[in-house]
C-alpha cells in the first residue's frame, strides 16, 4: 500500500499543494486529475522522491519511499530515451538497469515497432518514441507504476492495450498513479483525486 | 544489479553514444588543436620563445577546450530523462556521477592529453620535456573532470551555460596550474621534479572523492 | 544542547534577531570606523620606510582579513544549510557574498594603490593581491550561479553548494600561490612584508579590524533581513509587518 501524508510543496512561492493526504491500496488505480499548472506532475514527482517536499512523507508498503528503488516504475514526461541509441539499444539498457532479462526483440513486436529495432529513435515519430519509452511496462516488475500523462501521442488502439495492461497490473495486486487530459474508462479507475490551482 | 555491473554498463553506454555522434567527440580536440596553433601565429615563429611557453600552451589549450566540452557531460542523460531514472533505481548516487565522470575523462580527456604531442614539432618542445608535461595533463585532467562536473551539474538546466562555466572552473584550478607550473620548471634546469607532481596527484585523488557527492547533491537540486 | 537556538529557526523570529543586531552593530561599527580611522591616518606614527603610503594599510588590512573571513563563514553556513536542510542559513550565504566581495575589491583596489609608491607599479603578482583576485573570481561565481537559476530557492542552494567547493579550496589556492610568489619572486618582497608592527600603530588597526567585523554582521543582518522578507513574501507575518 502506498501512503501519503500531509504533503506540502511551495514552487516559485506559490503554494501548489498543502497538507496533502491520500493512500492507494493494493489492486487499484488513482487517477489523479486537475488544471494545468495545478501540480499534477510535482506531485508525481515528489511521490516518488524526485522533488524534495517541504514537508511530508511517503511509504510505500511501510517504508520510505527512497528504499524502494526496484518497486517504484516512473515514466515522466521525459522518456528517458536516448535519440541516438535504436530501440533495441535503449530497452537493452533499461533492462540492465532494472536487471531483467527479457527477449528485447518480441517485446519491440508486441509494441507495435516491428523492423525498426535498429533505427535510432530520433528518426521515429513522437508516437514511436512514446511506444519505445511505454515498453517498460509489459515486463515491468514494480509494485507501483506512476505514470504522468501515458496517452500523450499514443493512438486509439495504444490507449486499449495501456489501459489492459493496467487492469491486468492491477489484477496482480499492484498499483497505478495516473495523471491524463484523456478520460480513462471507468472500468479501470478506482480512486480520484483532483488537485486545484491555487493562487 | 551489482555495483561493478552497473558501472561498468554505465561506461558501455557513454562509448556506445559517442561512437554514433562522432562530431561531438571530435570538437574539443579540433578546437585543442587549433589553439596550440594560434600561439605560433601570435607570437612569430621564434624557436626558443616558442619552446619556453609550449608547456604553458599544453595547460591553456587543455583548460579551454574541456571548457568546450564539459557543459555536454550530464545535459543530454539530464535532458532526455535518463538520469532521473537511474537516480531513482537506487544505485548510490555518487556512484553514477563517478561512472559519468571516469567515462568523461576517457572519452573526452584522454584524447586531448595524446593530442598534446603536437606540441613537441609546433612548439619546438623537447620530448624529454614533453613526457613530464603528459604527467601534469593527466593528473590535471582528472581534477578538471572532477571540479567540471560539479560545475556543469550545477549548470546543467540553466541555458546561459558557457560563461558561467568558466567563472566556476577557473579560479579553482589555479592551485593545480601553479604545480603543473611548478614541476615543468623543475624539469626545464633538470632538477627532481617528483614533489610537485605528487602533490598534483594528491589534489587529483582528494578532488575524486569528494566531487561525486557535490555532483550527485547538485543534479539532485536540478531535478526537483 | 541547541534548544536555546530553535525558536530562531523560525523566520519571523529570525527577523526580529537580526534586525535587533543590526541595530547593535551597526552605531558600533560607525564609531569605531570614525576613531580608527582617524588615530590611524592622522595621529599613528609614520612608518620610516614608507612614509605616509603606508597608511592605507589601516583600510587594506582590515578589508583582506574580513574578505577571506565573509568566503569561510559562507562556507560554514552553506554547508550547515546543505546538511541539515535549512532555509535560513541559504539566505544567509546569499546575504553575506556581495558584502564579501565588496570587501574583497576594496583590499585590492587599496593594494594596488600602496603598490605604486612601493612597488612602483599598479599591479605586481604580488602572493596576497593574486590570491585576493582568484578570491574575488570565487565571489563572482556564487552570485553569478544565483543569478542563472530561475526558481530562487535552487539558485540558493547551488550557491551554497558552490560556497562548500570554495571554502575546501580556499587555503589550497592561498598556500599554493603564496608558495608559487615564492618560487618566481625570491624573498625580496615578503622580507618587507612582514615587518613587526609598533604599538603605535598596531592599536588603531585593531580597532579597524574590530569594526570592519561588526559592519560586516551589521549589513549582513540587514541584507538577511530583507532577503528574508522578499523570500516569505507569502507568509501572514511579512504581510503584517508591510501593512504597518
Amino acid at each position: 500500500m502506498l501512503s501519503a501524508n500531509n504533503l506540502t510543496c511551495i514552487r516559485n512561492q506559490r503554494i501548489l499543494f498543502e497538507d496533502l493526504s491520500f493512500s492507494i491500496n493494493q489492486g487499484s488505480l488513482l487517477y489523479l486529475k486537475g488544471p494545468n499548472g495545478a501540480g499534477k506532475t510535482t506531485l508525481m514527482r515528489s511521490v516518488v522522491g524526485l522533488n524534495q517536499l517541504q514537508q511530508g512523507k511517503v511509504e510505500l508498503d511501510q517504508q520510505p519511499i527512497a528504499d524502494c528503488g526496484d518497486n517504484v516504475l516512473y515514466l515522466g514526461h521525459k522518456p528517458a530515451v536516448n535519440e541516438w541509441l535504436s530501440a533495441e539499444q535503449n530497452m537493452q539498457h533499461w533492462c540492465n538497469l532494472k536487471n531483467q532479462q527479457i527477449d528485447i526483440l518480441a517485446l519491440i513486436n508486441k509494441v507495435g515497432l516491428a523492423g525498426l529495432h535498429d533505427v535510432p529513435v530520433k528518426f521515429l515519430s513522437a508516437g514511436q518514441k512514446r511506444r519505445v519509452a511505454l515498453s517498460r511496462l509489459w515486463n515491468s516488475n514494480a509494485k507501483l507504476w506512476v505514470l504522468d500523462e501515458p496517452f500523450t501521442s499514443i493512438d486509439v488502439k495504444g490507449v486499449e492495450v495501456l489501459n489492459a495492461l493496467f487492469a491486468r497490473h492491477k489484477s496482480q495486486g499492484g498499483m497505478v498513479m495516473v495523471t491524463s487530459h484523456q478520460d480513462l474508462p471507468t472500468n479501470v479507475v478506482d480512486e480520484v483525486l483532483s488537485l486545484e490551482y491555487r493562487f | 544489479m551489482s555495483f561493478s555491473s552497473f558501472f561498468i554498463q554505465s561506461i558501455k553506454r557513454d562509448f556506445q553514444i559517442a561512437a554514433i555522434q562522432k562530431h561531438e567527440f571530435i570538437l574539443p580536440v579540433l578546437f585543442f588543436i587549433l589553439v596550440i596553433v594560434l600561439f605560433p601565429i601570435t607570437v612569430g615563429p621564434d624557436g626558443t620563445m616558442l619552446s619556453r611557453l609550449a608547456s604553458a600552451v599544453g595547460w591553456i589549450a587543455l583548460i579551454l577546450s574541456m571548457l568546450i566540452a564539459l557543459p555536454r557531460m550530464f545535459a543530454e542523460d539530464f535532458e532526455n530523462g535518463w538520469l532521473e531514472q537511474v537516480f531513482l533505481s537506487g544505485v548510490p548516487h555518487s556512484l553514477i556521477v563517478l561512472s559519468r565522470i571516469v567515462s568523461f575523462w576517457l572519452l573526452y580527456c584522454l584524447p586531448l592529453v595524446f593530442c598534446s604531442f603536437l606540441l613537441v614539432p609546433f612548439m619546438s618542445m623537447e620530448v624529454g620535456l614533453w613526457s613530464v608535461l603528459v604527467q601534469t595533463l593527466l593528473l590535471g585532467s582528472i581534477l578538471t573532470a572532477c571540479l567540471g562536473a560539479v560545475a556543469s551539474a550545477l549548470l546543467v538546466a540553466s541555458r546561459k551555460g558557457g560563461g558561467v562555466m568558466a567563472l566556476l572552473l577557473i579560479p579553482l584550478l589555479v592551485p593545480s596550474l601553479i604545480f603543473a607550473g611548478a614541476a615543468m620548471d623543475a624539469a626545464q634546469q633538470s632538477l627532481p621534479y617528483t614533489a610537485p607532481i605528487t602533490i598534483l596527484a594528491a589534489l587529483a585523488v582528494f578532488s575524486l572523492t569528494i566531487a561525486p557527492l557535490a555532483t550527485a547533491q547538485a543534479l539532485k537540486l536540478n531535478m526537483g | 544542547m541547541f534548544k536555546w537556538l530553535h525558536p530562531y529557526a523560525k523566520p519571523e523570529k529570525a527577523y526580529q534577531l537580526s534586525l535587533a543586531f543590526q541595530r547593535f552593530f551597526m552605531p558600533l561599527a560607525i564609531c569605531g570606523l570614525i576613531v580608527g580611522c582617524i588615530w590611524g591616518l592622522v595621529f599613528a606614527p609614520t612608518d620610516y620606510q614608507q612614509s605616509d603610503s603606508a597608511r592605507i594599510m589601516y583600510i587594506h588590512v582590515p578589508a583582506a582579513i574580513w574578505s577571506m573571513g565573509v568566503y569561510m563563514s559562507m562556507g560554514i553556513a552553506g554547508f550547515c544549510a546543505l546538511v541539515w536542510q535549512i532555509k535560513l542559513l541559504e539566505i544567509s550565504v546569499l546575504a553575506m557574498a556581495p558584502i564579501g566581495a565588496a570587501f574583497t575589491a576594496i583590499a585590492l583596489f587599496t593594494g594596488s594603490l600602496w603598490g605604486k609608491p612601493m612597488w612602483g607599479t599598479w599591479w605586481v603578482w604580488d602572493a596576497r593581491l593574486t590570491s585576493e583576485l582568484i578570491l574575488l573570481f570565487l565571489y563572482m561565481g556564487v552570485f553569478a550561479l544565483f543569478q542563472s537559476f530561475d526558481d530562487k530557492r535552487t539558485g540558493a542552494k547551488a550557491a551554497c553548494i558552490l560556497a562548500v567547493i570554495g571554502m575546501i579550496n580556499v587555503p589550497i589556492i592561498h598556500y599554493s600561490v603564496e608558495w608559487w610568489n615564492t618560487l618566481h619572486q625570491g624573498a625580496s618582497i615578503t622580507k618587507l612584508d612582514k615587518p613587526s608592527i609598533a604599538p603605535s600603530m598596531l592599536w588603531p588597526l585593531l580597532i579597524n579590524i574590530v569594526s570592519v567585523l561588526c559592519l560586516f554582521i551589521a549589513f549582513t543582518c540587514y541584507r538577511f533581513a530583507t532577503e528574508l522578507l522578499r523570500a516569505e513574501s507569502h507568509r501572514k507575518w511579512v504581510l503584517e509587518i508591510l501593512g504597518k
